[in-house]
């Protein structure tokens, strides 16, 4: 017998299933051939461990009929399958959710913008009813509250909380904290008077509405006349309406609709008083830097307000007592930002905000 | 495969042909995979155990496996003595146990490891070579494997074994034993 036939018996001698005539063939052989004698040298630590019952048990149930090793793995069960299927699943996953952040993105600007154009119609009625009510809250306004304004420096006068019993810290904190402000209402309608929240919040809107204006100063003169009560989601509105802008020509009436749309409004009654004086009553708001200068011949000066009070209309009313003559010029401005040095505002043109020319009329 | 009377040229022999033969292999087995100088003693161990206790044995095929047997006994105790006689690791007398009837720990897990090792290979194999083991676990001879899986020819399944086998060592690492 050859070798290669003799080796095809050795894994018999392991299990120890050879039968006599195979074991007598497979022992000449090994006796004949030293590679065989040590190929059966190394199946002794097989056989031995074969011969072990228990050993044996646990092969068998391993290989048993009822065993998963005998079962073939289904499709949908191999980890290649199951990877390439949990892959897949992420991809897509990903890919919808992007493309739906994406859509809703520009649809939720979309339906903002709509929002912000149909809200941005207001009548000339409605400017009026603003105004009106702004005129007839100052009156008891001025009476019964404190001066609450906070005046900065050079003059200016913005609105401040009602709340006079808030440290200067506290307040600028709770201005930092507070959350954006509703929408508007509609002009006509007189919503509630500035409390403690939302007149910080009308402010801290500001920054965020600043970049809309500058889209809009090109096409829209008037465009800081529209209402800044708007809370930080104004910002998106913005951007969508700039972009609406960009892609389409705005209509006559969007044009129109934004010179209107009073972003500050401003009224103002001045009495003349005994000794060549004068008081300025200013009812202004709901939101905004007000400057008050005196053109003479000398130079500009800043008025400084005698008293601020805040009405609950939103409205905020401001008086001045200062000496005037015929040959003064009074300027009043409402801007959206403070202005570092109010001396050098402009007697005529257009302004960051509104302006009138009080005195001579 | 056929089986002839011309082809068994070592089955005619004698109990002291074999014996001379056998003490032939074990010294070049042990002189290939251990110490040349320490192969004719362990030759000389088998052959003395074969004598002293198994004189009544007289047959080539009991002969041999007897011999890888007691060769292997040889080994695993010649291999305990070195570590004992701290030829490569140095224990100490005081530390190291008597030797017990218990099983040798080292040969404990070494089979444990091995059986391990089977399982995962076992589980690899394909359907046919994990049919045919489990056939031979169950003590079915080739002749009756060739029955039960309908195989043509019994060298069909000495073809199949062997090569079920070639994959199943080379996935245990080309060795049986750690």
């Amino acid at each position: 017998m050859n070798r290669p036939e003799a080796e095809k018996l050795l894994g018999g001698y392991a299990a120890g299933i050879l039968t006599e005539e195979e074991r007598r063939v497979l022992f000449s052989a090994a006796l004949d051939h030293q590679e065989i004698f040590d190929a059966l040298m190394d199946e002794e630590g097989l056989r031995q461990l074969l011969a072990d019952p228990e050993t044996r048990a646990h092969l068998l149930a391993l290989l048993s009929p009822a065993s998963s090793l005998r079962k073939p793995v289904p499709i949908w069960r191999r980890p290649a399958v199951l990877g390439l299927a949990a892959s897949l699943f992420a991809i897509m996953t990903t890919g919808y959710m992007v493309w739906r952040r994406g859509e809703s993105g520009v649809a939720q600007l979309e339906k903002t913008a709509k929002t912000e154009d149909s809200k941005l119609q207001p009548s000339a009625e409605s400017d009026q009813a603003v105004l009106g009510a702004s005129k007839s809250a100052a009156a008891p306004a001025e009476v019964s509250a404190p001066a609450t304004m906070a005046r900065s420096s050079a003059g200016s006068v913005s609105p401040a909380p009602q709340a006079t019993s808030t440290p200067p810290g506290e307040r600028k904190r709770s201005e930092k904290e507070a959350p954006p402000a509703p929408p508007p209402t509609a002009k006509g309608e007189q919503g509630p008077g500035p409390s403690e929240q939302q007149v910080p919040m009308a402010r801290a809107a500001k920054p965020a509405a600043a970049p809309a204006q500058a889209e809009y100063s090109t096409s829209t003169p008037a465009d800081l006349s529209e209402p800044s009560a708007a809370g930080a989601p104004q910002a998106p509105a913005n951007q969508a309406r700039a972009l609406k802008a960009k892609k389409q020509a705005p209509a006559p009436e969007a044009s129109l609709s934004y010179d209107k749309a009073p972003r500050f409004q401003i009224s103002s009654s001045l009495q003349r008083l005994d000794g060549g004086k004068a008081r300025l009553t200013v009812a202004w708001g709901p939101a905004g830097h007000l400057y008050l200068l005196k053109r003479t011949a000398a130079g500009v000066a800043v008025m400084p307000p005698l008293h601020s009070a805040s009405g609950n209309s939103g409205a905020v009313t401001t008086t001045f007592v200062f000496t005037l003559e015929d040959k003064d010029i009074l300027d009043l401005y409402l801007l959206a930002n403070e202005e570092a040095n109010p001396r050098s505002l402009p007697a005529s043109g257009e302004v960051d905000g509104t302006w009138k020319r009080v005195f001579p009329e | 495969m056929e089986i002839s009377s011309t082809q068994m040229g070592a089955a005619d022999l004698t109990r002291s042909e074999v014996l001379a033969r056998l003490r032939e292999r074990i010294v070049a087995f042990a002189a290939s995979r251990y110490a040349r100088e320490g192969a004719e003693d362990l030759a000389q161990e088998v052959l003395v155990v074969i004598h002293e206790k198994y004189g009544h044995v007289e047959r080539l095929e009991d002969l041999v496996p007897l011999s890888l047997q007691i060769l292997r006994f040889k080994l695993f105790a010649q291999r305990r003595k070195s570590v004992r006689h701290g030829e490569y690791t140095q224990v100490s007398v005081d530390e190291y146990p008597l030797h017990g009837d218990a099983p040798d720990p080292e040969e404990m897990a070494s089979r444990k490891e091995t059986l391990e090792k089977l399982t995962k290979a076992i589980a690899r194999m394909g359907q046919r070579c994990q049919e045919l083991f489990r056939h031979k676990l169950t003590g079915k001879s080739f002749p009756e494997i060739q029955v039960l899986m309908g195989a043509e020819a019994l060298n069909t399944i000495y073809t199949w074994d062997h090569r079920c086998r070639k994959q199943l060592l080379e996935w245990m690492g080309g060795r049986w034993e750690p």
